[in-house]
């Protein structure tokens, strides 16, 4: 029987958006097709020896909380992320969790806060006076559609060698200058959606577990779900972003 | 004159809505603050008793009806925002009846005002007036597109305090860590308020709780006990920073569900026992602020009456109101954040019976657009009989449900009107129909519930 392991990267800190949707959504999509899942919370009070992870979710937090987790990151935490990522483990990384995989966070304040470079990218706060990018989002991707919620103050740039995640569609995406939205390389990937973002985008849930069990069992199929109402919430969002046909 | 106008004008609109069928809680405050933008501060300035201000992210309406109804207990006349319209606009509605026809105020030398005020709204009313007291009830995460982070909220209300010169006498919540910070600041007259029963309580923090570090140096807090998400008798490890010395404590003696609960609470000399007819334990805290409140109010509000008040009070505005219909009992529950709606939920499993529940889910400005607050919910305590499910984001709502494994013998989801929901939902009710639904939400069924003749107008 196939298992997985899911590491849920600071379920604390990194919290206030309830994006603890995803890892909900990864474990019960894969246990409704008989796939064994296990959850661990990861963060620096955790012994992470013989710890083993396939799959690995960050979520957003609140400005301090996210200092906390990147000062956590400069540890152990750290080098067990960068060795997940390494050997290929499937990562999502969401909002603030996204921001500290780029090479550096600059704050509102100016304090810079480093990040783990995962993603070749920076993400600037240009002050508190500047609006944040708030509101419904839409995004192409090459596995389709993904909608959400973005709700962000740090502006984030791309390096040459990471790719954006998809195309905004409507909304703002990483930043005013481009209409690129989040960051892919190898299986790791990083968005500002919100939502909980995988329960209404199943077909990018379902990318992810199929990554992770691809890694065991190369041509791996997942079977199908019943997603009527996953695709009922996706198409909600899109009808009101006045993406509907 | 220009008070003269805007009350007029606002006056007239009220009537309209009145014509036809509608409460006017912001919409004649709207109009007068149009015609002139410094008139709700004109006059809370004239109240000859002055303004006892409640916010805070929960509990501000119940804290605030509780907080009018034991001064009003006292044959002090009360101006209150009682329909939970927080906003300036609602705060001026409220206060427009009380005017001349030269929109001048008339009350009599022994009138107070007691409002609930919106968190980010607070900056707008102070410095321009002070209060006599200014009520913290707690700070959760809510509708982070509209208030944004907590830390910001605790920064403007720091910096909002500061500004007062120490003449507001402070009133908090000393068991939630961020209030606690907040007033460790402030050099005018502080009293604090927490609950207490180690029998009732845990010692970790909810999961769901969004506030586990140090405010002043970010260190994981530490707690002795916890009452409810952050809530409770905390410490850091780090710097020492811990729950302040309570001036007033509500000890938890019974939590009957969602239908009342006892606490006792020592006032000076008099150790009064309060039997709460409210649900949950978040409205234990609700009456010991209110409570402390009143009594530190200087107003000469005897202790021994308390209990008797608050005994006789009954749920506010949609925040567990009842109603009956047709056989069946209906109780209508404001869901709008994780925090508040977990309280709910948890009161709703102590039931211990499946149970037949609707539940509405609306993106409006004041529900919050962002919905993504329903995945910190634990729907997963539910043990449901039937469930009906409606509002603009019905699909959001389903969907969490599903990923909760509620599994209800009737699952029913569809985006009709609010009337076909509710037709719905009491079929499929034996005898107890819970709804929860979001602010505006909770608007449409309860307008739906007086067209049918259930539930009344709320009273202004």
């Amino acid at each position: 029987m196939m298992q997985l392991s899911i590491g849920h990267l600071f379920p604390d800190l990194m919290n206030i958006y309830a994006d603890r949707g995803n890892v909900e959504c990864l474990k019960k999509r894969s246990e409704w097709r008989g796939i064994q899942v296990s959850v661990h919370q990861i963060n620096n009070e955790m012994d992470l020896h013989g710890v083993h992870v396939d799959l690995l979710i960050v979520g957003g937090g609140q400005d301090r909380q996210q200092l906390e987790a990147s000062n956590a990151l400069q540890g152990a935490v750290g080098h067990f992320v960068k060795h997940a990522f390494e050997n290929n483990v499937v990562m999502l990384a969401v909002c603030g969790g996204f921001q500290l995989m780029g090479v550096r966070y600059v704050d509102a304040d100016g304090l810079e806060i480093p990040g783990l470079g995962i993603f070749d990218m920076e993400t600037i706060h240009p002050g508190r006076q500047i609006r944040r990018a708030v509101g419904n989002i839409v995004i192409e991707t090459q596995k389709g559609q993904l909608v959400g919620y973005e709700n962000h103050g740090g502006q984030t740039y791309l390096g040459g060698s990471t790719e954006p995640l998809g195309k905004v569609l409507v909304g703002h995406g990483n930043n005013a200058a481009d209409d690129t939205e989040g960051a892919r390389i190898e299986t790791a990937y990083g968005t500002y959606l919100h939502g909980s973002l995988l329960p209404k985008n199943p077909h990018f849930a379902d990318h992810l577990i199929h990554l992770a069990c691809q890694h065991y069992e190369p041509g791996f199929k997942l079977s199908e779900l019943d997603d009527e109402l996953e695709w009922c919430a996706h198409n909600g969002v899109l009808k009101i972003s006045g993406r509907s046909d | 004159m220009n008070e003269f106008i805007a009350c007029l004008l606002a006056r007239v609109a009220a009537g309209i809505l009145h014509l036809c069928g509608r409460r006017g809680t912001a919409l004649p405050g709207r109009i007068a603050e149009m015609l002139h933008s410094k008139y709700l501060i004109d006059l809370l300035n004239q109240i000859p008793l002055g303004v006892l201000l409640v916010t805070g992210t929960n509990g501000k309406t119940t804290t605030s009806h509780l907080l009018a109804a034991i001064i009003a207990g006292s044959g002090i006349q009360v101006i209150h925002n009682a329909s939970g319209s927080n906003l300036t606009r609602g705060i001026l509605s409220s206060i427009l009846p009380h005017c001349n026809w030269r929109g001048k105020l008339v009350a009599t030398s022994r009138a107070i005002g007691v409002f609930e005020v919106d968190e980010a709204v607070l900056a707008q009313l102070l410095p321009s007036m002070t209060p006599r007291t200014l009520v913290l009830t707690n700070l959760f995460r809510d509708q982070l597109d509209r208030y944004g982070e907590l830390d910001s909220i605790a920064r403007s209300w720091s910096r909002i305090l500061s500004q007062t010169e120490g003449t507001t006498r402070l009133v908090f919540n000393a068991d939630d860590p961020s209030l606690a910070f907040v007033a460790s600041d402030y050099s005018g007259e502080k009293i604090s308020f927490g609950v207490a029963n180690h029998d009732f309580f845990d010692t970790e923090p909810d999961q769901w709780s969004d506030s586990s570090l140090c405010p002043r140096c970010s260190n994981r807090l530490q707690y002795r006990y916890c009452s409810y998400s952050h809530l409770g008798d905390f410490v850091c490890k780090g710097c020492g920073f811990s729950r302040p010395e309570l001036s007033y404590v509500g000890v938890v003696n019974e939590i009957r569900g969602l239908k009342s609960s006892r606490f006792n609470m020592a006032l000076e000399q008099e150790l009064v026992e309060v039997n709460l007819p409210l649900p949950g334990l978040f409205n234990i805290y609700n009456g010991v602020a209110a409570s402390c409140a009143a009594y530190t109010s200087g107003l000469g509000i005897d202790p021994k009456r308390i209990p008797e008040i608050l005994s006789n009070t009954s749920s506010v505005f949609g925040r567990g109101e009842t109603f009956r219909s047709n056989g069946k009992v209906m109780t209508l529950l404001l869901i709008k954040n994780p925090t508040g709606a977990n309280e709910v939920i948890r009161a709703l499993a102590g039931l211990g019976n499946p149970i037949d529940v609707m539940i509405l889910l609306n993106d409006g400005v004041a529900d919050g657009q962002d919905v993504s607050w329903v995945w910190d919910v634990e729907f997963s305590m539910l043990e449901l009989r039937s469930i009906t499910i409606s509002g603009r984001r019905y699909a959001d709502m389903a969907l969490r449900l599903k990923y909760a494994e509620c599994n209800a013998d009737e699952f029913h989801y569809a985006h009709p009107t609010v009337a076909n929901a509710l037709d719905n939902a009491l079929s499929v009710t034996e005898e107890h129909l819970y709804v929860l639904a979001t602010y505006t939400a909770m608007l449409e069924v309860r307008q739906e519930l007086v067209s049918r003749g259930i539930a009344e107008e709320y009273r202004k």
